[in-house]
Formats: C-alpha cells, sequence, structure tokens
C-alpha cells in the first residue's frame, strides 16, 4: 500500500560535503531557485517598508488601475497598491510556511525517529498508525478546526503542521532502521550511552541531509495548504496569497492583474522551494535524480 | 483472494470508528453549536429545538446515540437544512462529485503516464526535458490558481469553453482539467523514474534479444513494473482528487459535496458534517483497497499473498 | 536482404575491428578494442576473461544490445549470415534478434520478466517474428519446453518466473532463444549464476541441443574448465582486446600468451599437484586509463622493455593460431 513512500527512504549516502556542493552548485535550476527565493523573502520582508503605499491606503481616485509607473502591480476595487498587498501576503504566506513547516518537521522527526529507533511490535504499530493518518482525509480535518476554532494563526500553523508531517515520519524511520546497523552507532552503544543521547547525538545529526530535503519539500506544501484555506476564506484575517487570489478572481474578468501578480507570486514562490528541494536531493543523492 | 479482501474490509472498521470519533468531539467540543447563531424568540424555542435533536443530551449518549444510528444506516436529519435527511443529501450531491473525481483521475492518467513513459523513453533529449518541465510546472501551480487562469483564458478571453456549472459536456471539461493536472504531472514524474529505472533491467535486454518491436519492449515488457509506483501514488491521490474538489467545486459552481461540506462547517451543521466525512473516509480507503488489489493483478509476486 | 541466405564456404560470422567505447560525462572508456575474430557455422567459440575484460560488451554489441547512448559502437564489419549488423535499420536487426541470433543471458533471476507468464515470454518471439497463431506458438514453446528437459511444460507455461528454481529458469531462458532455431546462439556466462550440479546438466544441455540443432555457439565464460570442455575453439580476452585465439586443446597444451598461461596455472584442474596454485598477480587493468604499451604488462612476468613501448597486434604466428605478445611474434616465447 506505501511502497512508494517506502521507496523514497531508500538508501541516502553520505558523500564528503565538498562534492554535495559541486553537485548541487552544477545545478543551475536549483541555484537560480535559491537566489530567487531569497530575493522574494527580501523583498517580501523589506519591501513594503522602502514603498510610498501601505497595504491599507486608498486612493479612491485610483480604483482599478492597471499596472502603471506608480503602481507596478495595479490597484484593487478600494484603489489599495497591489504591490504592496502581494508583499504583505508574501509575509503572511511565508510566516505561516516557516512556523508550520517547522512544527511539521519536529513531529515528524521524532516520530520517525523513535518509530525506526525502537524497531519491532512499536514501529510496526506507529507506522500502521501513519498509514491510517495518511489515508484520512486530512484537508477535512483542517477545515474542520479552522471553521470551529476560529482564525487564529497559531491554530492554523498546528492544524497544518499537525497533518503534515507523515511524509518525514516515513523518511526518517527508514533513515534511522538502516543506521542501526552501523558500526558507529554499535560503537556508540558499546560505550555505554543511553539510548537518548545515541539516537539524538549519534544518529539524527547522520540524518541531516535528508530532513534538510524533506524540510525544503515540505515547505511549498504547507504554503499550498495555508494559501488553500485562505482561497477558501478559511485563512487568517490578514491577507495572505491566497485571499488575494480569492479576491483576483472575483474581478478576474474586468481586471486580471489582481489574480496574475498574486498567482505568479505564489506560484514562483512553490516552483522555487520544489526545485531547491529536487536539487538537494539530487546532490545528496545523484543516483536518485529525478530530473534529467 | 477472499480472505484477502475480508480481512482487509475489517480493517476498514478501526479506522471508521477513528473517524467518527475524532470528528464527533473535535465538532462537539468546539464552541457554539448550530443554533447558537440564530435569533430565538426565547431561550424556551432553543431549548426545544435542541432537544427535538437530542442536543440536550449528555455528550456521551449523543456520542452512542450516533454510533448506533450509523450501524443502522441513518445519518441523521440535517440541522439546518432539515428538508432532506443526510442521506438524502449525500445521495443527490456525492454523485456529482465522485464524477468530478473520476474525470480527474482519468485526466492525471492518460496525460500523466503517457508523458511519463515518453520521457522516459527518450531519456535526455528535448522531449524529456519538455515535459519534464511542464511536470514540474503542473506540481507547483495549486489548483485554485490553475483553474480561474483556464477560465480566463479559454472562457473569457477566447469564449470557447463555459465559465462555470456542471450540466452540459462541456461545462465539464475545464472543472477536470483543473482538478487532474497536478496528479498528471506527479505521476508523470512518477512514471518516468520508474520507466527508467525499469528499462536498465535485464529482463529488458532479455525482450530486446528476442527481436521484439519497440512498442512491445516498452508497453508489455516495462510498462507493468513502472505502474507500481503510480499505483501505489493513486491511495494518497485518491484523497487529493476528492478533497481537491473543494476547491474546483468552489470555482466553477459545481453541486457537489465538497460544497456541502464546506458550508456545513461553517453552519456547525453536525449531522451533515459527519456525514460527510464519513463518505470521503469510506471512499479514500475503499480506494486503497483498490490500489491493493491493483497491485497484485499486476505483479504476480504478491498475488499468494 | 537477398544475401542473407549463407552462403557456402563463406563464415557464419566475421568480425573486423569492432571497437565499443562508453562515453559518459565526457570520460570515454574503451570496453573492446580493435576486436577481429571469425566464425564457422556449427562451431563452438569460447571467450574468456575476467569480469571487466570487454567479453560480455563485445558479444553484446554484435546485436546492439547495448545501451546506446552510453555506449558507442564501431567496426569495420560485422558480417552475420551475409549481412552487416551494424548497418542494417532497427527493424531489419530486430528480424535478426531472436529469430537467427538466439542469446541465453547470465542472471536467470533478472533476465525473465517477473510480471508475464512463462507461456508469454515464450511464444511472443515465436508470433513476432513468423505470425502464426497462438495456439501454434503454444504447442511450439511447450515442445521446446520438453526438449530443454522441464517437466510438466504445459503447466509450466501459466507459471511465473519467481515460480521456478534457477536451473528451471535457466532452462526456460535456454528455450526461448533456441525457439526459432537460431543459426548462432550467444550464451553469456548461462552457468554462473548456478549450482555446480545444476550447472553441469545445463552445460550437458546446451551441448546436445547444439549437436542436434547444428548451430554455432559463441561461449563467453570466466570459467576455463568450462571452455575446455564445451569449445572448439578459444579466444582470451584481455582489456577489451583479444589476446590469444586457438584451437582449445592446443591452448591448453602450450599457450601462447602469457595471460593465457596464467589463467591456466590458475586452475586447479590443469595442474601439476605439486606445485603451488599459482594466482595471478595485481587486478585487472583500469580501461580508462590503459597503459601506453601492451596492458597486460604491469602483470606480467616475462615482460621485457619494449613491452612498455609498443601495444603489439594480434597476429597469426601458427596455422589457426594467434597471439598478441611481443615475445611471442618475436620468436622468443
Amino acid at each position: 500500500m506505501t511502497s512508494a513512500h517506502r521507496n523514497e527512504a531508500a538508501s541516502f549516502t553520505f558523500q564528503g560535503r565538498n562534492s554535495i556542493a559541486r553537485c548541487f552548485l552544477r545545478n543551475r535550476l536549483a541555484v537560480a531557485s535559491l537566489i530567487v527565493l531569497v530575493l522574494i523573502v527580501m523583498s517580501c520582508v523589506l519591501g513594503p517598508m522602502f514603498s510610498r503605499y501601505t497595504w491599507q491606503d486608498q486612493e479612491r481616485e485610483n480604483r482599478f488601475q492597471p499596472p502603471c509607473r506608480t503602481h507596478w502591480f495595479g490597484t484593487d476595487n478600494l484603489g489599495r497598491d497591489i504591490f504592496v498587498r502581494v508583499l504583505m501576503g508574501g509575509r503572511v504566506s511565508l510566516e505561516v510556511a516557516t512556523v508550520a513547516t517547522g512544527v511539521a518537521v519536529f513531529i515528524g522527526v521524532l516520530y520517525g525517529a523513535l518509530a525506526g529507533f525502537w524497531g519491532g511490535r512499536v514501529d510496526a504499530v506507529m507506522m500502521r498508525f501513519v498509514d491510517i493518518m495518511y489515508s484520512l482525509p486530512y484537508a477535512v480535518f483542517v477545515i474542520i478546526v479552522v471553521t470551529y476554532f476560529g482564525r487564529s494563526l497559531v491554530l492554523l500553523f498546528a492544524a497544518i503542521g499537525a497533518v503534515e508531517w507523515l511524509t518525514m515520519a516515513r523518511i526518517i524511520r527508514g533513515q534511522i532502521l538502516s543506521l542501526k546497523r552501523r558500526e558507529f552507532v554499535e560503537a556508540a552503544w558499546a560505550t555505554g550511552l543511553p539510548w537518548y543521547r545515541v539516537l539524538f547525538r549519534h544518529m539524527l545529526p547522520n540524518t541531516l541531509g535528508v530532513i534538510v530535503v524533506y524540510t525544503t519539500l515540505t515547505a511549498p506544501r504547507v504554503i499550498l495548504l495555508e494559501a488553500f484555506l485562505s482561497y477558501l476564506g478559511l485563512g487568517t484575517q490578514e491577507a495572505s496569497w491566497g485571499t488575494l487570489i480569492q479576491d483576483g478572481v472575483a474581478a478576474m474578468e474586468e481586471y486580471p492583474w489582481l489574480l496574475i501578480f498574486p498567482s505568479a507570486a505564489l506560484t514562483l514562490t512553490l516552483f522555487a522551494l520544489n526545485a531547491l528541494g529536487d536539487g538537494l536531493r539530487d546532490a545528496f543523492d545523484p543516483r536518485n535524480s529525478s530530473h534529467p | 483472494m477472499a480472505g484477502f479482501f475480508v480481512r482487509r474490509l475489517m480493517e476498514f472498521i478501526p479506522v471508521v470508528f477513528l473517524v467518527i470519533t475524532l470528528t464527533f468531539f473535535l465538532v462537539r467540543l468546539a464552541p457554539g453549536g448550530p443554533f447558537s447563531g440564530e435569533k430565538f424568540v426565547s431561550e424556551e424555542a432553543l431549548r426545544q429545538i435542541e432537544a427535538q435533536y437530542n442536543l440536550d443530551a449528555p455528550l456521551f449518549v449523543q456520542y452512542w446515540d450516533y454510533l448506533t444510528d450509523v450501524l443502522r444506516g441513518d445519518l441523521g436529519p440535517s440541522l439546518k437544512r432539515p428538508n432532506r435527511s443526510v442521506t438524502e443529501w449525500i445521495k443527490l450531491k456525492f454523485p456529482v462529485s465522485l464524477e468530478l473525481g473520476l474525470y480527474g483521475l482519468f485526466v492525471a492518467l492518460f496525460i500523466g503516464l503517457p508523458a511519463g513513459v515518453l520521457a522516459a523513453r527518450y531519456q535526455n533529449t528535448w522531449i524529456d526535458r519538455v515535459t519534464m518541465s511542464g511536470a514540474t510546472a503542473g506540481i507547483c501551480i495549486p489548483n485554485f490558481v490553475l483553474g480561474p487562469l483556464l477560465v480566463l483564458v479559454f472562457a473569457i478571453w477566447l469564449g470557447w469553453l463555459p465559465v462555470a456549472l456542471w450540466e452540459k459536456p462541456v461545462d465539464k471539461i475545464l472543472p477536470s482539467l483543473t482538478l487532474g493536472v497536478v496528479y498528471a504531472a506527479y505521476i508523470a514524474r512518477l512514471s518516468r523514474t520508474a520507466m527508467i529505472e525499469v528499462l536498465s533491467q535485464d529482463f529488458i535486454r532479455t525482450a530486446r534479444a528476442k527481436g521484439l518491436s519497440e512498442f512491445q519492449v516498452v508497453f508489455r515488457h516495462a510498462l507493468p513494473g513502472a505502474l507500481q509506483p503510480v499505483v501505489a501514488f493513486l491511495g494518497p491521490a485518491a484523497a487529493g482528487l476528492l478533497t481537491g474538489s473543494f476547491v474546483v467545486e468552489n470555482i466553477f459552481r459545481v453541486p457537489g459535496l465538497g460544497t456541502e461540506f464546506i458550508k456545513a462547517a461553517l453552519n456547525r451543521d453536525y449531522t451533515m458534517i459527519m456525514g460527510t466525512v464519513l463518505v470521503f473516509a469510506v471512499l479514500i480507503l475503499f480506494f486503497n483497497l483498490l490500489v491493493d488489489l491493483i497491485h497484485a493483478w499486476i505483479d504476480p509476486r504478491l498475488r499468494h499473498d | 536482404m537477398n544475401d542473407t541466405t549463407p552462403r557456402l564456404d563463406s563464415k557464419l560470422l566475421q568480425v573486423k575491428n569492432l571497437n565499443v567505447t562508453f562515453v559518459s560525462a565526457g570520460v570515454a572508456v574503451q570496453a573492446v578494442s580493435q576486436l577481429s575474430f571469425e566464425l564457422d557455422a556449427g562451431e563452438t567459440l569460447g571467450i574468456v576473461g575476467e569480469s571487466g575484460s570487454g567479453k560480455t560488451a563485445a558479444m553484446m554489441s554484435l546485436v546492439k544490445l547495448l545501451p546506446m547512448p552510453p555506449a558507442r559502437i564501431e567496426a569495420d564489419e560485422v558480417r552475420f549470415e551475409g549481412a552487416d549488423l551494424l548497418r542494417l535499420s532497427q527493424q531489419e536487426l530486430r528480424r535478426i534478434r531472436g529469430r537467427r541470433i538466439g542469446i541465453v543471458f547470465q542472471e536467470p533471476m533478472t533476465a525473465l520478466n517477473p510480471y508475464l507468464t512463462v507461456g508469454y515470454q515464450l511464444t511472443e518471439g515465436i508470433i513476432a517474428h513468423t505470425r502464426c497463431k497462438r495456439t501454434e506458438a503454444r504447442a511450439r514453446a511447450v515442445e521446446m519446453l520438453e526438449q530443454v528437459g522441464v517437466s510438466e511444460p504445459i503447466r509450466r507455461m501459466s507459471s511465473y518466473p519467481h515460480e521456478l528454481s534457477g536451473g528451471m529458469r535457466q532452462r526456460v531462458m535456454i528455450a526461448m532463444a533456441l525457439l526459432l532455431n537460431p543459426s548462432l546462439l550467444i550464451a553469456d556466462e548461462p552457468t554462473t549464476a548456478l549450482d555446480v550440479t545444476v550447472e553441469a546438466q545445463i552445460l550437458d544441455l546446451i551441448m546436445k541441443l547444439r549437436d542436434r540443432l547444428g548451430m554455432a555457439v559463441i561461449w563467453i565464460t570466466h570459467n576455463l574448465g568450462v571452455v575446455a570442455e564445451t569449445c572448439t575453439r578459444t579466444a582470451v580476452m584481455y582489456a577489451g582486446k583479444i589476446v590469444e585465439v586457438a584451437p582449445t586443446a592446443a591452448l591448453f597444451e602450450s599457450p601462447r600468451h602469457p595471460y593465457t598461461e596464467a589463467l591456466i596455472g590458475a586452475l586447479p584442474a590443469f595442474h601439476p599437484r605439486k606445485e603451488p596454485l599459482r594466482g595471478l598477480n595485481g587486478a585487472p587493468p583500469d580501461l580508462s586509463c590503459l597503459p601506453s604499451g601492451c596492458p597486460f604488462e604491469p602483470r606480467c612476468s616475462y615482460a621485457m622493455p619494449d613491452c612498455r613501448r609498443t601495444s603489439p597486434e594480434l597476429k597469426e604466428i601458427a596455422a589457426g593460431r594467434c597471439s598478441a605478445c611481443l615475445r611471442v611474434q618475436r620468436g622468443e616465447w
């Protein structure tokens, strides 16, 4: 039922750091993605400070302006500058992405590590639970949670984090299982260390590459889920990219720029994160290369 | 085979039980109720209507009653739209969502598989690069971006297809595409990787040594192996196709179960939420079972299980 | 295609200056270089060498069964039954693969498709080449299974490869290669993956079938003992080159290349009892950076200064015997 996911966890081999860096730098798409991401994050964080407008300034005489020199991305129905609104929306989206990804990675790594480490029956039960979770309509639960408990940001983090940890858990479990048989782990046992030190000081650091790769690949999923909820009007009160897109859809017939710019920002971010994740994965394990 | 089937059906029970329990308490523990937003003439009237739906009983009693009702196949009345029972609502709306989901699945398979096979067969050529760039783009464009963009281009600018609704066959093209494209992209990438792997195996060389045509080598000898990860992906994908339909139904105003579910969640229509979640859960489980059966059907080594 | 019928007194297979290069990430590795040999109809030729000596790559390249890229195949001529194999179109080549040239691969575990029944895998070749009916193809497949000693052939037709033992799978593999009565069988270490007892049976089976069907066999192996039992002539390969060709008996009696001698010396059965077995010093050469002289020179106990300078060609040194050793060619050995 889950062979595809198990295969992802197939052996990651560790090579020298230099060769990983070299392999990564050779991947032009991944490097470009990294640069684009840095630019997006910087402009979302710093951009609004340097703009003449704020996200709520209304210029009643400039409603529905198409993109022009003063309003790069145009203005909306209240005469608000779309460029600044996209940057502010990016702040919300990236904020949610960072925290919720953190939550997901934390749960996933811990769960997967413990399952793989204990092995046997415990492992079987824990992984069976992951299987069941996979087969639940998780978006349904997220929707119930956010509609019922109000649109608080914290809750959104928790809800998204709680459903996106599954893949990470599977991957880390596979890694820990294969590390268990390695000599340096047996050596660590032999020195009489307690189990949690063996696990957290000796084994987990060795899965760092995998954690980095799958964190990069979890982030776009989280951003997507947040945007999905915002699009349905279930997200945070502040306008994230999903909210802007929803507003844009309502007006797209006559004012397509209201849809196109936030969509482009979201899509570009997702693309860059995915390409970066793929690039990192290929760099850590060239044999699994999924790209020509 | 029958034993396997029964065993898997038995596994449904705890999962469905878990889903019911989780949803029930999640929904009930939240502040507010289905009627708290409405202005009643008196406290008396509110209490009366709550009593009518058994909402004044202790929570565990309600839970037990609900469980026994479900076992009898009764999902209760819709609290907010009492003209139909939940079962009737589901019967009315679910076929639409299922149809949409199946079309999405077809789009995913009929675009994704050929693209992946082609890219693998012509690995590292421009065909490969073009298909895989398309696939990466397809994965990164969310359906609530793709849908409106498709509408903008094909319905508003070009005027070829209708903007929304779900009546004539032409109405169904854009929603199905919007729903299926992401999965097509995933399937293309999965099947490419798997196909490359399979094409490098010894038995492919044996097939070539027999003087078979390239078509036979690729489709008869390599494809079954390459399908395995795709089939494994279809389980989670089915869940995604169903939940993805929330957005697609919203964009194209398709009168399906996804729309109903969101309405119910916003209205705190307890029974309606429970009913839809139950349907989704059972459907996803059923899909997973189907996936396992397809696995065994393709790979004879799994059959004796 | 008119001249594909074998002419009398002509060779079944003539290979002239075959080169196989693997190019990956800008690095070219020459796996086979300047390989030339001939094969008569009905003859059995052994190709012996260590793993990595290019013997499999060379034989697979004859019918272009190497992944291209990375492989690049060039030759002056690969003439088989009158046709130059490397210059045929894909479609013409397909008509030869499986029909005129059958191949038995090394690993019966992986060489059979796990997703298809034995029956399907046997009949599809017949149908592809002869366009005969499915029932007819099945009858022929069953008959062939019987010939290769598979018990209960009709039941086996609907088995999957994983349901058969290793030896049984290799019998199926052989049946598959011989279904259309090829004039040449390429056997790529067909017994390496099998138990010793099964190995003997399979060896025996191929020889019997060769005699019955009158086909030529190219036997690729690293095992000189197998060659001694089966082959009329033997070619020894080292670092992508043939270093010696001779009738098998003569080869064992008086090897005319130091490498051949070393191989025979490492073989228990051909060794005088009292002397200790001699292993071969050193490791096979790295094909991506071969020495400029004779490739065997670094491991050769007869090496002389000239060996480091010139790479000797394969030359005829006596009737039916060729060697690529400088010492031998100069008459010093």
